[in-house]
């Protein structure tokens, strides 16, 4: 079995636990381990435009635990933290002198980082797991949303090409497409500013919408904040269901819903017809 | 102390074309018109103003400009390299310095307590570390805490 280290970050363990339950229900019938260190902290993203540095001392902590307990995997779910241990991860390992500028502060905290561990996001681990599907979501027209720090940075150049379309193609259920697909959520300008993604996200579920989606499915919980969680206060005439992917996923497994954070009403809709859950 | 020059950072704002790639692909531009990473990079060509700071803030981060950019001049980077100076020049964005507060105290943005554990655990969902005084500790401001 092949074991990763777990890292949950700010978001999802406080407000993307159905996301953090259906990762777990599903992985742990694909043969993906997890192992929980329970000290991992917030990975230094939202810091690290302003303390470049601090931000990195942050990601070589948590790297550094994953490799004190013989871990050399570390999997993320959200698409900020994927970027930036990555990011982390790979200076670390081809420059000596930011890796002993690193270590002189890990030192402080009794640690050292080798510079053995590498970063993947969940999305990857599951495009690369080989899955069986018991139930049928071929009813089921699933709009997708990469989100930019999973999907754009041009230096991941390896990234194969639309990798959620694959995924939800995968579980049955068919790919709607839509012109602003690969727009951005502003996720990362909510903090300064709220009405950015708020407007951002009002042009999109509008697309999504006109195109006939009966979901929105995301691999990253700021990303559902924006579509999902905040959804009701962009007073659009009309609501948009958005969904974690390895809830569908699960789903297609036969997983129950209480396992994957459904409620019954969601996995019935889900089931049946789709579209906009009672 | 940061990485980051007013010199390099201008060197790399003189490569801009003043083309408008990147603000014309910029999904914050779209939605705030005021905003857009060519205003930024022009900005910086002159040092390190209060305008170009206060215009780094609303960037996503996306770095969807870098991409579009035929002079490389990677716009995204000028509006970190901004950010990065903006401690040492007194213009930090109250949203930074609180974001820097709660990693202190918590180690997290969101606070995990003992009341939110057991709502993890009702859930199925293991309990994660309460305190996390390494945090402080590498970002310079619980040594004593
Ligand atoms: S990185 Fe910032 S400036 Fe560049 S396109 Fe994205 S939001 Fe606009
Ligand atoms: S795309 Fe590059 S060259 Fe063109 S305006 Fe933007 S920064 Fe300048």
């Amino acid at each position: 079995m092949k074991q990763y280290a777990l890292f949950l970050g700010c978001t999802v363990p406080v407000r993307a636990q159905a996301y953090e339950k259906s990762v777990r229900a599903v992985a742990s019938r694909l043969g993906i381990g997890f192992v929980d260190i329970p000290e991992l902290s917030c990975c230094g993203y939202p810091i690290s435009s302003v303390w470049e540095q601090k931000a990195l001392a942050l990601a070589a902590r948590n790297l550094a635990l994953s490799e004190a307990v013989g871990i050399s995997q570390m999997v993320c779910l959200c698409s900020a933290c994927t970027l930036h241990l990555k990011e982390a991860a790979s200076t670390l390992a081809q420059d000596a002198q930011r890796l002993q500028e690193v270590n002189q502060h890990l030192l402080r905290v009794g640690l050292t980082y080798h510079g053995t561990v590498s970063v993947s996001h969940i999305a990857d681990v599951l495009l690369s797991s080989d899955f069986h599907v018991k139930r049928d979501l071929s009813h089921l027209h699933v709009a997708c949303h990469h989100g930019c720090h999973y999907f754009n940075p041009s230096r991941f150049v390896n990234m194969p090409e639309m990798p959620l379309h694959r995924l939800v193609q995968r579980t049955g259920a068919q790919v709607v497409k839509y012109p602003t697909e690969l727009e951005c959520c502003g996720g990362g300008s909510m903090a300064v500013d709220e009405r950015i993604p708020s407007a951002l996200a009002k042009l999109k579920l509008q697309d999504v919408y006109e195109h006939s989606a009966d979901l929105f499915t995301v691999v990253c919980p700021f990303c559902h904040i924006v579509y999902g969680a905040s959804q009701k206060k962009l007073g659009l005439p009309f609501s948009v269901p958005v969904y974690f992917y390895p809830q569908l996923l699960g789903l297609a497994m036969g997983i129950d819903a209480a396992e994957l954070g459904l409620s019954p009403a969601q996995a019935k809709t889900l089931l049946s017809q789709g579209g906009i859950p009672a | 102390m940061s990485r980051v020059n007013e010199t390099a950072l201008k060197k790399r704002a003189a490569l801009c074309a003043y083309c408008g790639s990147c603000t014309a692909c910029c999904p914050v531009q779209s939605v705030a018109a005021d905003f857009g990473p060519r205003a930024v990079a022009r900005c910086a060509l002159f040092g390190l103003s209060a305008e170009a700071t206060e215009a780094s803030w609303l960037c996503a981060g996306c770095h969807k400009c870098d991409m579009a950019c035929p002079q490389d001049v990677r716009p995204s980077e000028i509006i970190r390299d901004l950010r990065a100076l903006s401690p040492e020049t007194g213009r930090l964005h109250p949203v930074f310095s609180k974001q820097m507060e709660l990693l202190i105290r918590q180690g997290r943005l969101y606070l995990v307590d003992e009341f939110e554990n057991d709502g993890r655990e009702d859930e199925g969902l293991p309990r994660l570390a309460e305190e996390l005084p390494d945090v402080a500790v590498l970002l310079g401001g619980g040594e004593q805490a």
